[in-house]
């Protein structure tokens, strides 16, 4: 098989083609490209000329301006309703209820129930993304991916990435999971990073020049190799994680209202807009839009049970343990009442289990009943 | 030292406006649903924005929103499917797919916004064989406004488009 073509060229060709301006030599690069059946397929396509006039009316659908608008709203920072919402929460929370669901060690992983059939717990799969833009679905499977600098070994416990020396490029790879996914992998200085669902990392392939930065969105726990003359940054949201080495869990998911920061060992200083903090073992910093950054003890395993594969909660709002299990479990929450939200349970159970054990487990205090429909579960109150 | 393309509010937004169109047509190959295509990119403006740093250059974030918003698509179809025919990712096209299309429609799209919704009409009425007065009934209007709209659009491109030749063929057939 020939090398695969740049796409740069391939549209500078086509262009070329379109405008009759293509020298015999670069004819027969673009006739070869087009040996591929595919790659002809899409020229027919690219050069059909109603086609294109076609798709001048298909763009004009698309509305630039109103969605920049909408999407501009949502990267801003959120203002006063957040505030709103902290005072009525500290209000209500003395009022609510706090219901302990018994400890279960052990939730049967037996799928004995009909109804949940269609759901099932996450899997260990990601999608890689190289720096030329090449994707790779990742799965347990045994391969090895060549870059151009680096080996990069896929097995069942994650990728690892073998360091290649020398080459002074710092090029970047983006790890993502979808809802339903989970992945683990290690990068080319040692460092070891677990991915919870609906997350990504971007880092450099090798880690050349004075410091290491990531970038991560969603949930990532992180253990990051000591080098005291290269310092660790990580990235979420417009922070950043200053660390020497050390494990910790960051939990930045988009829709969420706070950025949470867990140290388990080690030491990290942490800066966002306009405040810094350092923390130490056992210490979890919460970030909230126009807010100075809040420091709290805290028991570490409630927040880095997911890597070890259980959801563990200890009187935490339904709101975001339904919101893990949504995204571990690939469905949609409706709330037939709101108020559950802040509803407050405990848990411990093994990620794997049927959801519907999960769901009847929580179902005996009470408070709350589930009502399963497809890949919809719709929350209501007891009553 | 070392090249980057920084993420700023500015180059955000210049990144949305540029590519915001082309992705959904993107989207559009998977999803038919347009409003779900939309969301499908807002949503992956929305992940780029959370993870801006890093990018070498303009090409990588145009790859990067491409994956993202391919990604996402899969994964609404793999929701949605209510046969497994869908779920042959094969015959869906791929981020390079994607990016050569962006690539060699651009230029044309830019050039065909100098062009009216109504004169685009009457090309792609004369491009089908259709007659004037065909056109003409067609939008509703006269066989000489249908002419003078063809001879504006031919002047139009000549004098925008120096090189898309066969655009001007179109119009003289």
């Amino acid at each position: 098989m020939a090398a695969k073509t740049d796409n740069e060229t391939i549209i500078e060709l086509i262009n070329k083609q379109i405008n009759g301006e293509l020298t015999s030599e670069e004819q027969v690069v673009l006739e070869d490209w087009l040996k591929n059946p595919a790659n002809q397929m899409l020229y027919d396509r690219l050069t059909d000329k109603r086609l294109i006039l076609k798709k001048r009316f298909e763009y004009d659908e698309y509305n630039v301006d109103k969605a920049w608008q909408k999407v501009n709203k949502r990267i801003s920072p959120k203002l006063n309703i957040r505030r709103w919402i902290s005072y009525a929460a500290a209000i209500i929370l003395p009022l609510a209820l706090f219901y302990v669901v018994y400890q279960l060690s052990e939730v049967p992983q037996s799928n004995t129930s009909p109804m949940a059939e269609s759901i099932q717990p996450g899997q260990r799969k990601a999608v890689l993304v190289l720096s030329d833009g090449q994707q790779v679905e990742l799965s347990a499977a045994d391969t090895t991916i060549q870059t151009h600098a680096i080996n990069i070994q896929i097995d069942s416990l994650g990728a690892h990435y073998e360091g290649g020396a020398g080459n002074n490029e710092q090029r970047y790879n983006t790890i993502q999971t979808s809802r339903g996914m989970e992945y683990s992998l290690k990068l080319a200085d040692g460092t070891k990073v677990w991915l919870n669902s609906e997350s990504s990392l971007r880092y450099p392939e090798n880690f050349t020049g004075n410091t290491r930065e990531v970038y991560a969105s969603g949930e990532v726990y992180l253990e990051v190799t000591k080098n005291k003359e290269k310092p660790f940054y990580v990235h979420f949201n417009d922070k950043r994680i200053k660390v020497l080495g050390t494990e910790f869990n960051v939990r930045a998911y988009p829709d969420e209202t706070e950025d949470l920061v867990t140290l388990v060992e080690g030491s990290v200083a942490l800066s966002a807009a306009n405040d810094e903090v350092v923390l130490k073992p056992n210490e979890q910093a919460t970030c909230r839009a126009n807010k100075a950054i809040k420091v709290n003890t805290v028991n570490t395993t409630l927040y880095t049970a997911w890597k070890e594969g259980r959801f563990v909660y200890r009187d935490a709002p339904l709101e975001q343990i339904v919101n893990d299990l949504a995204r571990w479990y690939d469905v949609e929450i409706f709330y037939q009442n709101k108020g559950m939200k802040q509803e407050r349970f405990s848990l411990n159970t093994n990620r794997r289990a049927n959801i519907q054990l999960i769901l009847e487990a929580l179902e005996l205090t009470e408070t709350v009943q589930f009502k399963v429909s497809g890949r919809n579960i719709v929350i209501q109150s007891v009553n | 030292m070392k090249q980057a393309f920084h993420i700023t509010q500015d180059s955000f937004r210049y990144l949305f406006k540029k590519y915001y169109q082309p992705l959904c047509a993107f989207a559009r190959q998977f999803v038919s649903v347009r409003d779900v295509c939309e969301d499908t990119v807002q949503d992956a403006f929305a992940s780029l924005w959370d993870v801006r740093g890093g990018f070498k250059e303009e090409k990588a974030v145009k790859y990067y929103l491409y994956n993202s918003v391919r990604n996402k698509c899969l994964n609404v179809i793999r929701h949605n499917k209510v046969k497994e025919k869908h779920l042959n990712e094969l015959a869906l096209p791929t981020v390079d797919e994607g990016v050569i299309e962006e690539g060699v429609f651009a230029p044309i799209y830019k050039a065909l916004l100098d062009l009216s919704p109504q004169e685009c009409k009457v090309m792609l009425g004369v491009m089908h064989g259709h007659t004037n007065q065909d056109i003409a009934d067609d939008l509703g209007v006269s066989i000489n406004t249908v002419k003078t709209l063809r001879q504006r659009a031919y002047k139009t491109l000549r004098e925008k488009l120096k090189g898309i030749q066969w655009l001007l063929l179109i119009l003289f057939g």
